[in-house]
């Protein structure tokens, strides 16, 4: 009975209408090349420097290392990919992105669709270590005692990774747009020298020393800055936050007397609540070189449309250099828009336990000294950050 | 009155009485078609079970004998129990109401069949299609919810004998139907189906050959909701062998699209009594998952083949041996492409620029079964049995090079029936009791290496971020799919002869099947089917 039907699947398959080359071909090989920036020609091991290739759309990672020349050759599945670059060696820290390109079995598809590459160049730099970092950003929410959504209790924590004391007066916070990095986003400022803010940014108040922040201490910048005790599963009190998000304009925010507010910034959004997104938020803790009040009078330098459009709200944007710190975060290990460039962060970090599940991202301890923690800072989210923590906000006494 | 005239008067009134009483009407005999079932129609000519219409023809004798055959029923059943497959309901009733016909008038022979079915399902999950096992690219979600699936019917038949020697005909089946989840998330499927079969053939006293073409259409359209928006939901798109990606979201829509072609051929040998039946069919079919709106984004393409050979062979109208073998092989193609912001219009289109193949599947069922039967009359058998076997292999596997999961799993059922008729002054009762043992083997995740990488090497290339494949389903529907299990049945039916000069019959049929898990995880899970039928048959 085998026999005959080994025979029959045999003679049957000779026939067969499929294309075979379809069905052997599911890889692409092409070259990576990584290339430093002028200033350190041929004075770093590039050995020592891996090339990550993340498929956009399913939570893979190939990883190889360059060799002396900079060159990796990889042979895998093609897709939408991202490559990134993000290495530690003695010689520093090296950064390096290509937020998306697209692999075929034929090769890399150019921007415009008509160029087939075998070589994909990633330009390097060299990420500096801030001063003043994100040590916890919590963006999911929380639920209800009743199990219902409760957006109010999303926070971000500031923290001095330095032994230097810096201040926080008229230093700027703020979400990037699209406000969305997961999901079907859409970049529409893809390939600009500048970033994008989502609705509004909030300042720090203070006259220029009024707001210090010590080595290995911490700032919690609450979106409500109440007592959520019996009101979530969260449960935070954010009467003990060190700043709230707070506007009387803002109807949609409430804060403690004896928090500090945030100044408010906005773009002609028609907001009446600030939040970021619960999903996929990007955070940035910036200074214009200018100072803010010289950056919101040239608003026709920093204000526009979004391309292809005359009409509509404007965006605020502001340059990558600017940037003291910032964090892209997604629902998963796939983030189908990159926001932020890889100098600011490389990767991505997520939390993956749902929307409304109380969960954060909080960055890793690199080393604990006898006055202080000294936190991880790669510039790289994706290994900077340990995920789905419980949060533990460092609020004031 | 002189007693002369009263013994006169007597004996004419003892003459009208006799004569009345013996003019009682005489049992009347029922005529052939009363002791008629569908059944008897599709052993007389194999040709009605087959692709080509012009089979249709081959009904001369049974409806010389019937003028036409047509039965009109209703069906109430439900099933219910814990062994089942993942995207099986815990129970389900059906409501169905069917009408079928076969005619001849004049040389045009004819066929029509209408079905209504209303399908009442309870606690369903990762049911995102009618048919969830038709595509590996499929939206579903997690939550068990209550579905209802209504489906109309429609299929028909004609052929003509153009000469002494051909045929020509062609069947049409049109099919639409309705599916719908009432929690959240809730999907919402509207299904159609075409299938056009023209075909042709040849008579002669010993050879018939037959020839068709097959095309069918199938298009579902589906869409995700949330009616209750104080909570998130999330959203799996699977992509074959449980593995996923997800969204939470309040929504999602697909278009699924299936396009087949294909032919059979026919060839039947008749020397007396023994009739030897064979079609051959192949088929291609090609589909696509993409958004239902205008900006052209794709979610997979699969292409299928499948050969299949049927062979029915009878000897005397007593001895039946029947068997099958089909192969079929399914490729999955993941989409390469990227979404562009259009600079005009603003509406974000993607582009497609090359596609992989990521989903292989490729499928061997056969089966084989020997009926014997006892003839009472020509159209009525005593009793029967039917003993066969029917099996399945299939290979599943899924890549992500350099990765490679590979399922395997074989299952084979091995089957008795007896069939029981007893004949009544009104009427027949038919008694079918049958009994029927699975076995069922396989690997369900076997991990492999699709290049000459040491395993060590392999890991430190390639990164999952996390598991994203749905273990706990995979292994669920691997246990259910190799089970070993007992199937016990008992069929009845009661024909009652409604009138025996026109041969119209009134029946009930009552089904009663349990099925049994006997080993491993599934061991003492049972499922319960029964259905109750009405019918008239004339």
């Amino acid at each position: 009975m085998k026999k005959i039907l080994f025979l029959l699947i045999g003679i049957l398959l000779l026939g067969s209408c499929l294309n075979e080359e379809q069905t052997t071909s599911s890889t692409a090989t092409f070259t990576v090349k990584a290339v430093l920036p002028e200033s350190f020609g041929g004075l770093v091991d590039m050995t020592k420097i891996s090339v990550q290739i993340q498929s956009i759309e399913m939570p893979i990672v190939y990883r190889k290392f360059l060799d002396a020349d900079g060159i990796a050759d990889f042979t895998i599945e093609p897709g939408r990919c991202r490559a990134v670059v993000s290495s530690r060696t003695p010689d520093g820290i090296f950064n390096g992105l290509v937020s998306e390109f697209l692999l075929t079995t034929y090769g890399v598809i150019g921007d415009d669709g008509s160029d087939i590459s075998q070589l994909l160049t990633i330009n390097l730099e060299v990420a500096a270590a801030g001063g003043i970092i994100f040590r916890e950003v919590y963006y999911v929410c929380s639920q209800t005692l009743l199990g219902t959504n409760y957006l109010r209790d999303q926070y971000v924590e500031l923290y001095n990774n330095t032994d230097m004391e810096f201040f926080l007066d008229s230093l700027c916070l703020g979400a990037i747009h699209p406000a969305n990095g997961a999901g079907n986003a859409n970049n529409p400022w893809r390939g600009m020298d500048t970033i994008a803010l989502y609705q509004m940014l909030w300042m720090f108040p203070g006259t220029g020393r009024d707001y210090p922040l010590g080595p290995g201490e911490s700032a919690v910048v609450a979106w409500n800055a109440i007592d959520h005790t019996g009101l979530c599963t969260s449960g935070f009190n954010f009467a003990k936050a060190h700043f709230g998000i707070y506007d009387p304009a803002l109807t949609g925010h409430e804060k403690h007397p004896d928090v500090p507010a945030m100044i408010r910034k906005t773009s002609n959004s028609s907001a009446t609540v600030f939040i970021i997104s619960i999903s996929s938020p990007a955070v940035v803790l910036f200074r214009p070189v200018m100072g803010v009040q010289r950056y919101l009078d040239d608003m026709d330098t920093w204000e526009r449309y979004q391309p292809g459009t005359t009409s509509g709200p404007k965006y605020w944007h502001i340059a990558k250099e600017w940037i003291i710190d910032g964090v892209e975060c997604s629902n998963g290990p796939t983030i189908t828009e990159k926001r932020l460039p890889v100098s600011v962060d490389a990767g991505f970090t997520y939390v993956n336990t749902g929307s409304y599940s109380g969960r954060a991202v909080r960055r890793k301890v690199e080393q604990v000294l006898p006055n202080r923690i000294v936190y991880q800072d790669t510039n790289n989210s994706s290994e900077d950050f340990e995920i789905n923590v419980i949060p533990s906000p460092q609020l004031k006494p | 009155m002189t007693t002369r005239m009263k013994k006169y008067i007597t004996g004419l009134l003892a003459l009208l009485i006799c004569t009345v009483l013996l003019a009682q009407e005489q049992p009347v005999i029922p005529v052939a078609k009363n002791y008629y079932t569908y059944d008897y129609l599709l052993k007389n000519n194999f040709w009605l079970q087959g692709n080509n219409a012009t089979g249709l023809v081959f009904n001369n004798k049974a409806l010389e004998q019937a003028e036409a055959y047509s039965q009109f029923d209703g069906t109430v059943s439900h099933s219910e129990g814990p062994f089942r497959n993942v995207h099986t309901p815990v129970s389900e009733q059906q409501y169905k109401l069917n009408t079928l016909s076969y005619l001849k008038f004049d040389k045009i022979y004819l066929y029509g069949n209408f079905t209504y079915d209303y399908n009442f399902r309870k606690e369903v999950q990762w049911n995102g299609l009618l048919d969830p096992t038709s595509s590996p690219f499929i939206l579903a979600d997690s939550i068990p919810g209550n579905q209802a699936l209504e489906r109309f019917s429609f299929d028909a038949g004609i052929a003509l004998p153009i000469n002494k020697y051909f045929s020509a005909g062609v069947y049409i089946d049109y099919t639409v139907a309705s599916l719908a989840k009432h929690k959240d998330l809730r999907n919402r499927n509207i299904y159609m189906n075409l299938l056009l079969r023209p075909g042709i053939n040849f008579r002669s006293p010993h050879w018939n050959l037959g020839a068709n073409f097959i095309y069918e259409r199938t298009t579902e359209k589906i869409e995700y909701s949330q009616e209750e928006t104080s909570t998130a939901k999330t959203i799996f798109s699977l992509s074959g062998l449980w593995f996923y990606t997800y969204e939470v979201s309040s929504g999602d829509n697909r278009r699924k699209l299936d396009d087949k072609f294909g032919g059979s051929f026919q060839l039947e040998f008749i020397s007396g009594d023994f009739k030897f039946y064979n079609e051959f069919t192949g088929l291609y079919s090609d589909g696509n998952s993409a958004e239902t709106g205008f900006n052209n984004q794709q979610f997979g393409d699969t292409e299928t083949s499948a050969f299949r050979y049927d062979g029915k062979m009878s000897f005397a109208k007593q001895l039946y041996l029947k068997g099958y073998i089909e192969l079929s092989s399914m490729l999955g193609y993941k989409p390469i492409q990227r979404s562009r912001r259009d600079p005009d219009s603003g509406a974000t289109i993607w582009t497609t620029f090359d596609k992989i193949n990521i989903y292989e599947q490729d499928k061997i069922e056969y089966g084989i079964a020997y009926t014997y039967e006892e003839p009472r009359t020509e159209y009525n058998n005593s009793w029967n049995f039917t003993i066969g076997i029917k099996g399945a292999n299939v290979e599943t596997a899924y890549k992500r090079y350099p990765l490679k999961h590979v399922q395997k799993l074989d299952y084979t059922e091995a089957y008795l029936s007896f069939n029981k008729n007893i004949l009544c002054k009104s009427g027949m009762f038919d008694i079918n009791p049958g009994i029927a043992y699975g076995i069922g083997s396989g690997k369900m995740n076997d991990r492999k290496i699709m290049t000459t990488m040491t395993d060590e090497e392999v890991d430190e290339f390639i990164t999952v971020l996390e598991a994203w494949q749905l273990e706990p389903e995979l292994a669920a529907e691997f246990a259910y799919m190799t089970a070993d299990r007992l199937n016990l049945g008992l069929h009845c039916r009661y024909t009652y002869f409604l009138s025996k000069k026109k041969g119209t019959n009134l029946y009930g049929d009552i089904r009663y099947n349990y099925v049994y898990a006997l080993r491993d995880v599934l061991k003492n899970l049972h499922r319960n089917y029964f259905s109750l039928t009405i019918g008239l048959s004339f």
